[in-house]
């Protein structure tokens, strides 16, 4: 039996004979599972009715032949004329009762069920019943009254499949390494749409992406990136389709879409979202992909250093009164083990030389690497071209960009003495700390108030 | 980050990038802290379990940078550095190079353009052996942030390289063979680098250490072991004028060092306390202690004794387990021979407690132990009485010492024409010897001839080359004899007297190895073998 079934109604044909249709009709549908009764009132809508030439009907009770007025309300072809209602997991002796009752005649004129028959589909599976309500004269062998309504269990499959691994690098510039082998791209995503396990094609599905709030380190909640931040999809078929942060596609004959996705620079969890409307039922279906910069593990706390840097943007240590609870999770101090060694290793000689100082580890990379935008505002560390041709990273004090692999580190200019105060370093102090570095990570570059490693 | 270690390929990772994608997207290497120019000049000193690796290093006058990184691969895991005052030492560990490092902390302490600084050093255990140096000019880390060609800000990449020499682990596990290779290499190799003056130089090297591994492949270690004896003894010699402190450090330690590993076998001289070509006279009451005693060969009178090749007196003794071995053998009365007798001719009226063997086959040896002579120098040395001096390695002409006088011989190659040592004298060596002897060597009586109190030596390492012959006729009666150990001495060395005869005085006491064409072991003399040979 299908699992998380919808049942949908089509009410296709109503016939009366010499009377109008009911100002007030109700199909009911008790769903009677494990005990309870899930009762729905359905309000029938016949917009269109139809009152055809007075017909002449033989009456066999009589032998005569008389005159009949038929009123017809046809919703056959009608978007409107389908009920949906998701009654959860359908399953093997659940029992759906209909009730179709109106205000005619005196009191309640509810038709019996005068027949009904299953349709099934090609794979064998019951897909519903024609079911015809009605009130049948023997007399002129037809219905007087008659409803012709269709009642069918839909299962749905509509789901998004990234293949594995279920995640991918950060999208980075040439001038970073850029994409060897396209390890920024997932190239074997599916959209699969089945209704009873039949294909549904040229089904409209728009995709989207988005990074899941507070993932990759990003505690900064208020604003999501940019559109053309989200990362880029990619169609495959007769007409391959290219954009940004969202496509829209039709599925194929097999009722599925095939599509890449190009991670965007920052990194998390990135939740790619399908939608689809079927039946005037919304469809969702979503699936997640971490977008990593892989084996980033965080710089544990060290004997000869300490962590500071943490904001509100991107939780972590500090060691002033600032932001006072935005101290943990520890996000801002990731990194491979080169470097996590290196900076255990220059901490180290740094304190055999001067004992029992301390020297201070600022940002290093966000856990899972990628755009580290110090400001919180999705494009601080991008390359941006400002004018002059230069890109903000290039600017004396600017740019976040080398923290996106968890290969840089930045050192502070300012320890903590043996007596736990944070002071400045003497010039002897700086040129070996300088020297320490050199010899241990290589040539740093030099900001406002540290030492950027790499 | 993402440092590239493989320094060889790095150059050509550069040039890759540079043609495929670094010049596409204006990516440059890291600014250059190469603005330096400089020279290292090496020195190793080995007055201790470890050797001192020293270090002098200047920053040519056409430098751009101060020089405040200097940095010197080391191949072992034994070593510490020590640095001039402000140049704080330290090192590098990475997967494929470790290096010695040393950093300026005051920018007044840099080397400067033209400026030089002595002061570097490591201390090792670790054999000498050829290694990088790597010197940085300072850099102001540049402000902001841009792309580079990755590893190019590395200190083994953005630095400029040169060869000195440093300490490396010995090959493990160890094959002198393979060894020998090495030391055949890094004598071209020092030649490149003009650590050898020239060619003719570095071919003799060359040519020492070939003759050596094959010597070895025909199993011949003692001969190898003599080829390497001679190079130590030419480095001593070349040192300073064709081969610099680095190419005698290579040479001399890494020599030093196969030798050690050679097994010492024993050769087939080293078996005799006492030999000659000629004749030997064990005289009245004199004791052979250890050592066979052998005249090499049946050879014409007249003898020292009794007109045989080996004559024993009277309660003269010698030691089991040893041999006696001549073509003409006399046992005098009460003489005690607890040695196996090899002869030709034997007269018994003694006690022979060993074995009796004969005939015997002449020569017993064909060829000798090599013999060393040079000629001697000019300069005259006289000790005056109860004087003392040190007396370097060099060449001399007459050695006096006048009574109670001493020379302490620090150890080396002497090549001298006479020595003439009197009564109570001391001849002390401080160090290993090897004394050349043109003519003739005599010292009085209740003289010591051996190793300085301290030195940790034996006889072994003492040997007196006399090439000089008895009086001037060269005859057996001549006199002086061509060596002559006075009455009462004790003598802690080995004697290879060819042409003439070796005479050891009555109560001597003596410990090493005696060769000569004659040998006369005086009375109550005693004899200890502790050969050279």
């Amino acid at each position: 039996m299908p699992k998380d079934a919808r049942l949908l109604v089509f009410y296709d044909d109503l016939r009366r004979y010499d009377e109008l249709s009911p100002l007030d009709a109700e199909l009911q549908v008790h769903f009677l599972k494990d005990g309870t009764i899930v009762s729905e009132p359905i309000l029938p809508h016949f917009p269109n009715p139809l009152l055809t030439s007075p017909q002449f009907i033989f009456n066999a009770c009589f032998t005569t032949f008389e005159t009949h007025f038929i009123y017809i309300y046809s919703n056959i072809g009608q978007p409107d004329s389908v009920f949906q209602q998701s009654f959860g997991e359908v399953s093997q002796g659940d029992t759906i009762q209909f009730f179709y009752d109106t205000d005619f005649g005196f009191g309640r004129d509810t038709l019996a069920i005068s027949s009904s028959n299953e349709i099934t589909l090609s794979n064998g599976l019951i897909a519903g019943w024609d079911v015809t309500l009605g009130s049948f004269d023997f007399c002129l062998n037809r219905f007087l009254d008659k409803l012709d309504i269709f009642i069918g269990v839909i299962t749905d499959s509509f789901t998004v499949t990234i293949s594995e691994p279920d995640s991918i690098w950060p999208t980075l510039p040439a001038t970073q390494g850029g994409n060897p082998e396209a390890r920024n791209v997932k190239d074997t995503t599916t959209v699969v749409f089945y209704q009873n396990d039949i294909p549904i094609p040229n089904q409209d599905v728009t995709i989207k992406a988005r990074i899941i709030p507070g993932s990759g380190g990003h505690n900064h909640t208020d604003d999501q990136p940019l559109e053309d931040s989200l990362g880029v999809f990619i169609t495959y078929g007769a007409n391959p389709d290219t954009s940004q942060g969202m496509i829209t596609a039709k599925t194929d004959a097999n009722g599925l879409i095939h599509f890449s996705y190009r991670s965007p620079r920052f990194a998390g969890e990135i939740e790619l979202t399908a939608t689809t409307v079927a039946e005037l039922d919304t469809l969702v279906a979503r699936d997640t992909l971490l977008v990593e910069v892989p084996d980033l593990e965080l710089l544990g706390n060290g004997i000869n250093y300490i962590k500071i840097g943490g904001t509100c943007n991107h939780h972590g240590p500090r060691n002033d009164n600032l932001f006072p609870n935005c101290r943990t999770p520890d996000n801002n101090h990731y990194g491979i083990e080169n470097l996590r060694d290196d900076v255990v290793a220059i901490a180290d000689s740094f304190a055999v030389e001067f004992p029992n100082h301390l020297i201070q580890i600022n940002d290093m990379s966000l856990p899972n690497g990628g755009g580290f935008d110090i400001s919180g505002d999705w494009d601080a560390d991008f390359d941006l071209t400002v004018a002059g041709n230069t890109r903000i990273c290039e600017q004396a004090g600017n740019g976040h960009c080398g923290h996106r692999l968890g290969e840089n580190a930045d050192i502070g200019f300012r320890i903590i003495d043996p007596q736990g105060q944070d002071i400045l370093t003497t010039p002897e102090q700086r040129r070996g700390l300088l020297e320490i570095i050199t010899r241990i990570s290589g040539d740093p570059f030099e900001h406002n108030d540290h030492y950027h490693i790499q | 980050m993402m440092r590239i270690h493989i320094l060889p390929i790095l150059s050509f990772m550069l040039f890759i990038s540079l043609n495929n994608n670094a010049l596409a997207q204006q990516v440059l290497p890291f600014p250059s802290a190469r603005e330096v120019k400089p020279q290292v000049l090496a020195l190793v000193d080995k007055r201790s379990e470890d050797f001192k690796y020293l270090y002098t290093v200047s920053n040519g006058q056409s430098a751009l940078q101060n020089m405040w990184q200097f940095l010197v691969e080391i191949r072992t895991e034994d070593f510490s550095n020590f640095g001039p005052a402000k140049w704080r030492p330290s090192n590098i560990k990475r997967p494929i190079i470790k290096a010695a490092t040393w950093g300026s902390r005051d920018p007044l302490q840099d080397i400067t353009p033209g400026g030089t600084l002595s002061g570097f050093g490591i201390s090792s255990s670790g054999l000498p052996s050829i290694v990088k140096f790597f010197a940085r000019g300072f850099l102001e880390p540049p402000k902001g942030e841009f792309d580079f060609i990755k590893g190019t800000n590395d200190i083994f990449f953005n630095s400029v390289k040169g060869f000195t020499i440093g300490p490396a682990d010995p090959p493990s596990p160890f094959d002198a063979s393979t060894f020998l290779d090495t030391l055949v290499s890094y004598t071209s190799q020092s030649l490149a680098l003009l650590w050898i003056a020239n060619q003719t130089t570095a071919d003799k090297y060359d040519g020492y250490f070939s003759t050596a591994q094959t010597q070895l492949q025909q199993a011949d270690t003692t001969a190898a072991r003599s080829e390497l004896q001679t190079v130590l003894q030419e480095v001593e010699q070349d040192s300073g004028s064709v081969l610099t402190s680095e190419a005698y450090a290579l040479l001399r330690f890494n020599t030093e060092y196969l030798l050690d590993q050679l097994p010492v076998t024993q050769s087939q001289y080293s078996i005799f306390s006492v030999f000659a070509t000629h004749s030997i006279w064990l005289k009245k009451n004199s004791t052979i202690l250890s050592g066979s005693v052998v005249v090499n060969n049946s050879g014409a009178p007249p003898f020292l004794d009794s007109n045989v090749e080996l004559s024993v007196g009277q309660k003269a003794t010698t030691p089991s387990g040893v041999e006696l071995k001549a073509p003409r053998i006399k046992v005098k009365k009460k003489a005690v021979v607890n040695s196996d007798v090899f002869y030709n001719q034997l007269t018994n009226n003694g006690t022979i407690n060993g074995s009796l063997n004969t005939p015997l086959s002449l020569p017993l040896f064909t060829v000798l132990p090599p013999f060393q002579s040079a000629p001697a120098g000019a300069q005259d040395i006289t000790v005056a009485k109860n004087d003392s001096i040190f007396l370097a390695p060099g060449d001399y002409g007459d050695i006096k010492v006048k009574k109670k006088g001493v020379i302490l011989f620090t150890g080396g190659i002497y090549n001298v024409r006479s020595l003439d040592f009197g009564a109570n004298t001391k001849m002390l060596f401080g160090g290993p010897s090897e004394v050349r002897v043109e003519e003739k060597f005599e010292t009085g009586k209740k003289t010591y001839v051996g190793p300085e109190i301290t030195a940790a030596m034996s006889a072994r390492d003492i040997v007196f080359y006399v090439a000089g012959v008895n009086g001037k006729t060269g005859k057996m009666g001549a006199s002086p004899k061509s060596a002559k150990v006075g009455l009462n001495n004790t003598v802690f060395a080995n004697f290879y007297v060819p042409n003439g005869t070796l005479w050891l005085r009555q109560k001597s006491v003596v410990e090493g190895a005696f060769i000569g064409k004659d040998v006369s072991v005086g009375k109550r003399v005693k004899v200890t073998l502790n050969s050279a040979f």
